[in-house]
């Protein structure tokens, strides 16, 4: 149907990137859910597939010794939903992953691929900007590491160079009790892509984060700041004060699976919800201690 | 685009093909291999009627590419019934009239399979999330569910 | 009647093959020397064509044949009931999607390589996409014969007068989406041209002895030297009656000589499947103070898109059905088939019947509501009994079920205990609601087709039974009752007996697997074969073993004659190898009402069934998500043949209405499907389906195989209007335009 193109397999990340900055058609390809229906499409064309799941690393999760979360760029969702199940703090990301697609595609679909597509309603998106997730880029002579908040340059572009692919994602450990909440809005409960994701995170500080999908050209990070009051203690003015700030954020478009209105309007009723889950969760695990 | 040697396990036994590893391992499994079980319903991963498991996980055929597959092991429906004896999947799917037109049935019940390979003893949720990717348009999903759940507790009796 | 297999929750004989993945649907077949068929489509929805140049895609390495229209070489048209539709387009396309060519080749990429290069130039027509608008005189022709392809009008009663008399009058306007049958399997088979000059189109359909006349008109062959083979098949539900791609396949093989395979892609099978028909149905009901309806006045304008198909049909099928499960003294009903540039709409589950009762039941929930009635009493009290009049003034003489249906669904504890059910959304800003309505579905093909079953029965050498009947399985299990039906009168187990379907070599023409026909008339037919094997058999045996033909018991395992037993082998033996016939072939002429309904071609039906469903619904206020909880589904089909195949039939039709109530739609912006696969065609999963009980009233019917009725299609009607009224109960937002999506129904929250 569609194999115009080669398949390749690199032995290296070096041998990965020399071949992606001699080959600017080729394209990387991790669980292949997004990508191959895209070329099934005709959407897109590359010359090459780059198979990176086979490199070191590529589909590995772990905890590092400062606490940080260190997952593989091509580790599939449903690995990463396993490995953090539980672990407080990373629930948006669990709960992101959680609704991707079908458990099929979860299966092969990578969070790498997730945000390499920069499609605005990327539901992992969202959930690693509240977790201040960064990205570790590497080319084809050096690395950098970039925070994901820099990664999204428009709908379909990131920051990666010619010839750097994304290899890793780190998240920071959070500082406890950190709680982290990602809605989404669809048409159905099952497999459906966004019409709205909410993320949210609130830190014992009072700092609170909030990330939207699929209300602007890219994964939004719309609020980072302090709160007047702890979380435990969060007040509907405060709620509501929140939810003006990050509506004034958007700027949604309407097509097959919503109106913008409906998106506007889905903002602030997912930000309240998560809101409501995010205190709650605080509070429980405030009299669990 | 070159033809490669590809071997990989194939229903528990190695199978070598020669085909370009930019295939897809639904056109692979059916044209190639003559294993029409794995049906094809949408080509991009929203139906499930071509859920295979690969290396034990449920995954859409339409969305692999046999070059992936190398050195691993992949299960079809046809695969299923070990050494001739249906699996409990296979029984109660007929028994518990879980099967219509019949076309989303493979997919179903590999999806089923690694479920249960999973939990043993999944509750009805569980089942439900397993199958949401595996579109029927004919039963209204109420008997295949309960045949999942008879055929869990057949394991759990057996 | 004491019966040994009728009723029977028989697993179903055909599942065994299809669990192993050793069952071959007709889009599984391949051949050695296959060629893979491809159709270039237009990507206009109206245009002329001003030429056609196919010398590029001709000269592709691995392309065989290129046919456009001068390869057609009989009529360049099909359709059911008028031939409109082009084989391949010659002059002008109608639809996006309509066919320009087609191509065979060495691979599936040489095929769609070639596809690129076929050069088409069209001049662009405008387009017409709303029905109302197609109607006026100044639109643009789509047909030469204009764009109005039926418009009918019965009026029985004084519709005026009982107005006049109503205490309360409701009137609304309703639209219809446009779903598709989104069978699993996509229109799709392997075509070949044997030694013996006969072409054999192997091909997933729903009545291939009509395909077969369809082919042969196309490529002007006899009718005798094409055959076609459409069991098994991936799913039907209306959209494989009519010609899908078996004249594309036929084409090909007998230009190439070759076998040739094609199958449509899942973007493909949207755009030029057949959809169900969107309508704009007006009502206006007339009760009085107790509920009893007087008058009712209806116009209905479908859109049938570029082709007629059964358009017209459906058309009248929806106007017989307009006044619901109800019984309307006074009627008024116009309605209009027109030609769009919309895709093409035709047969689908419910046949016309869906949209209506959407609208019926909907106008009942508002009477009930002005008149502060209760909702089941408002039905119950104008059910339709025998001996009524149906909408269309036609006296129902045949069982009618929907009192009984209706009294069942009040029982239900859904329906009994709907205030418990209601009492505790899972979430505070969540609500509850339950919803009722009752359909009912003519079976079978009405006053004027032709409308038999034939079926022949026999004893093989093995000792078994074989039932041969043209109705093709689509997947709703009629092979399972048919064998009851038939071990039923033979007096063997089902075992014992093997059923071949929808083969035209070798199966007997019984007529469509539609218009939830085939269990009652290849049921009786078969009833009909298998009485007279069993007299052969009997006297066979009698005079074989010289005992009186009433000592002969043919038994589930063995045949007693006399103090003899015998093995089912035996009596093959005994009696084929001396030449005694063990076969016979069965007949049924399917009744006709005595009169047809003046100025509608066809109608009416004799013969209904009925469905009521209770739903609850939990609407989210804030987002306008709609939940459903739980369904009870009651089903009169007369006699129930198997248990089993019954209540799947009720579960999948209520899944699929649901589907009709709050998700499916086929989006045409301007001529272009949008909703190209299941991304955006949104059915429901298993996550998305509620509990659902059935509960079986047998409104048993007198001419039916053991009081059969037919059940396919009205298992899926009511279940929507059901989910409608049930979200009016939960917040008060009616619904007058399906599907009830999530942001309509937040519209109606806000704006309420």
């Amino acid at each position: 149907m569609f194999n115009k193109f080669d398949y390749v397999v690199p032995t290296s990340w070096a041998d990965a990137c020399s071949f992606m900055a001699s080959h600017p058609t080729a394209m990387i390809y991790a669980g292949g859910t997004d990508i191959l229906v895209r070329c099934r499409e005709g959407r897109l064309l590359p010359s090459h597939l780059v198979d990176i799941k086979g490199l070191p690393g590529a589909t590995a999760i772990a905890q590092a010794e400062d606490g940080s979360i260190v997952i593989g760029a091509a580790t599939p969702l449903n690995a990463i939903e396993r490995f953090l199940k539980g672990k407080a703090g990373y629930e948006a990301l669990v709960q992101a992953a959680h609704v991707v697609g079908s458990w099929q595609i979860r299966n092969r679909a990578s969070v790498g691929g997730n945000i390499c597509n920069a499609s605005p309603a990327a539901d992992t998106a969202p959930a690693l900007l509240v977790l201040e997730a960064t990205l570790r880029l590497v080319g084809p002579s050096d690395e950098r590491i970039l925070p994901v908040g820099e990664f999204f340059l428009a709908p379909g572009k990131t920051a990666l160079l010619p010839g750097e692919i994304l290899r890793s994602i780190v998240l920071p450990a959070p500082a406890e009790p950190t709680v982290s909440i990602y809605l989404k809005a669809a048409r159905t409960k099952a497999v459906d892509l966004a019409q709205v994701g909410v993320a949210l995170l609130m830190l014992p500080d009072k700092n609170v984060r909030v990330a939207l999908g699929a209300v602007a050209p890219v994964p939004l990070l719309a609020w980072s700041g302090r709160q007047s009051a702890p979380p435990a203690n969060w007040t509907t003015e405060e709620t509501e004060r929140l939810v003006s700030v990050v509506e004034q954020m958007v700027a949604p478009i309407t097509d097959l699976r919503a109106t913008a209105d409906y998106r506007r309007h889905m903002v602030g009723v997912l930000l309240r919800r998560a809101v409501g889950q995010a205190t709650l969760l605080h509070q429980e695990r405030g009299e669990g201690r | 685009m070159e033809r490669e040697r590809i071997c990989f396990t194939l229903n528990n036994s190695p199978v070598e093909i020669h085909c370009h590893p930019g295939e897809r391992l639904v056109d692979v499994l059916r044209e190639q291999l003559d294993l029409t079980g794995t049906k094809e319903g949408c080509g991009q991963g929203e139906c499930g009627a071509c859920t295979v498991l690969l290396d034990g996980r449920a995954v859409n055929s339409c969305l692999v590419l046999i070059g992936q597959v190398a050195e691993r092991s992949v299960l079809t429906i046809e695969g299923l019934a070990a050494g001739g004896k249906l699996d409990p999947l296979q029984t109660a799917f007929v028994t518990e009239g879980a099967v219509q037109c019949g076309y989303c049935t493979p997919g179903m019940i590999i999806s089923a399979k690694a479920l249960l390979m999973e939990k043993q003893n999944p509750t009805e949720a569980e089942i439900k999330e397993a199958i949401a990717g595996n579109l029927c348009r004919c039963t209204g999903y109420i008997k295949i569910i309960k045949a999942v759940q008879t055929a869990a507790s057949a394991r759990l009796e057996g | 009647m004491n019966l040994r297999w009728i009723g029977k929750p028989i697993p179903r004989q055909d599942a065994w093959t299809k669990v192993t993945g050793e069952a071959r649907y007709m889009s599984d077949l391949s051949m050695p020397n296959m060629l893979w068929g491809r159709v270039l489509r237009s990507p206009h929805p109206h245009a002329l064509i001003k030429s056609l140049d196919i010398s590029e895609a001709v000269a592709c390495p691995g392309v065989v044949t290129v046919l456009t229209h001068h390869d057609v070489p009989g009529l360049n048209a099909y359709g059911i009931v008028v031939q409109d539709q082009p084989v391949l387009c010659s002059d002008k396309v109608r639809f996006v999607g309509d066919a320009v060519a087609v191509l065979a080749a060495e691979s599936k990429e040489a095929a769609a390589h070639a596809l690129e290069l076929i050069k088409v130039e069209y001049e662009l027509l405008p387009g017409v996409f709303d029905p109302e608008v197609a109607m006026q005189q100044s639109s643009p022709a789509i047909h030469a014969k204009g764009n109005v392809l039926r418009h009918s009008k019965v009026h029985h009663g004084d519709v005026e007068a009982a107005f006049a008399d109503s205490a309360v009058v409701v009137e609304r306007e309703y639209r219809t989406s446009r779903p598709i049958s989104a069978f699993l399997e996509t229109e799709g088979g392997m075509a070949m041209f044997g030694a013996d000059g006969v072409l054999t189109v192997y091909c997933g359909a729903q009545y291939p002895d009509r395909d077969v006349i369809q082919v042969a008109r196309a490529l002007g062959l006899e009718r005798d030297k094409v055959r076609m083979v459409s069991s098994l098949v991936g799913g039907g539900f209306g959209g494989k009656d009519e010609i899908t791609v078996q004249i594309y396949l036929a084409l090909l093989a007998l230009n190439t000589k070759r076998p040739v395979k094609l199958v449509l892609s899942r973007e493909e099978s949207m755009v030029t499947g057949w959809k169900k028909h969107p309508m704009i149905v007006r009502m206006k009901t007339g009760a009085s103070i107790d509920g009893t309806l007087l008058a009712h006045e209806v116009s209905i304008i479908s859109d049938t898109g570029a082709y007629a198909s059964l358009g017209g049909t459906i058309l009248h099928s929806a106007m017989e059905h307009c006044s619901g499960p109800y019984r309307v003294p006074n009627v008024k009903v116009e309605g209009h088939c027109v030609y769009t540039n919309n895709s093409i709409s035709g047969a689908m589950r419910g046949f016309g019947v869906n949209q209506v009762t959407f609208a019926m039941e909907t106008q009942m929930d508002i009477l009930a509501e002005e008149l502060g009635l209760d909702r089941l009493d408002i039905r119950l009290k104008n059910g339709l009994k025998d001996g009524d009049k149906g909408a269309l003034g036609s006296l129902l003489v045949t069982a009618m079920g929907p009192v009984q249906t209706l009294q069942a669904a009040g029982q239900t504890e859904l329906w009994s205990q709907r205030e418990t059910y209601k009492a505790e959304p899972s979430r505070p800003w969540k609500k509850r609601g339950v919803g009722l309505a009752a359909a009912i579905k003519g079976c079978g093909l009405g006053f004027r087709m032709p409308d038999f079953g034939a079926a022949s029965v026999e004893l093989l050498p093995s000792g078994f039974f074989r039932v041969r009947v043209g109705c093709p399985e689509i997947g709703q299990g009629n092979t399972i009752a048919f064998a009851q039906m038939a071990a039923e009168v033979l007096g063997c187990s089902v075992d014992q007996v093997e059923v071949v379907t929808g083969d035209t070599g070798e199966t007997p023409d019984s007529g469509t697997s539609t218009a939830s026909r085939s269990i009652y008339v290849a049921g009786n037919a078969i009833i009909d074969a298998a009485t007279k094997v069993v007299e052969l058999v009997e006297q066979g045996i009698s005079a074989r073993l010289v005992v009186d033909v009433e000592e002969v018991e043919l038994g589930e395992a063995e045949v007693r004659a006399g103090d003899a037993i015998l093995s089912y082998l035996d009596v093959a033996a005994l009696l084929l190898q001396n030449g005694q016939t063990c076969y016979a072939s069965g007949r049924f002429d399917a009744p006709k009402a005595t009169e047809e309904v003046p100025s509608v071609y066809g109608l009416p039906h004799l013969v209904f069934g009925t469905n009521a469903h209770v739903a609850l619904v939990e609407v989210d206020t804030m987002t306008g998500q709609v939940e459903v909880l739980r369904i009870s589904a009651v089903s009169d089909a007369g006699r129930v043949i198997n248990l089993q195949g019954l209540e799947g039939q009720s579960e999948g039709g209520a899944v699929m209405g649901m589907g009709y109530a709050l998700t499916e739609d086929i989006i045409i912006d301007q001529g272009m499907v949008r909703t190209l696969n299941f991304n955006n065609y949104i059915i429901p999963t298993a996550m998305d389906t509620p509990p659902i009980s059935t509960t079986v009233v047998e409104v048993v019917e007198k001419t039916g195989p053991f009081g059969a009725k037919g059940v396919g299609e009205v298992v899926c009607i009511s279940i929507t209007p059901a989910i409608t009224n049930a979200i009016y109960d939960a917040v008060k937002v009616r619904v007058t335009e399906l599907p009830a999506t999530i942001e309509r129904v937040l519209a109606g929250l806000q704006d309420g």
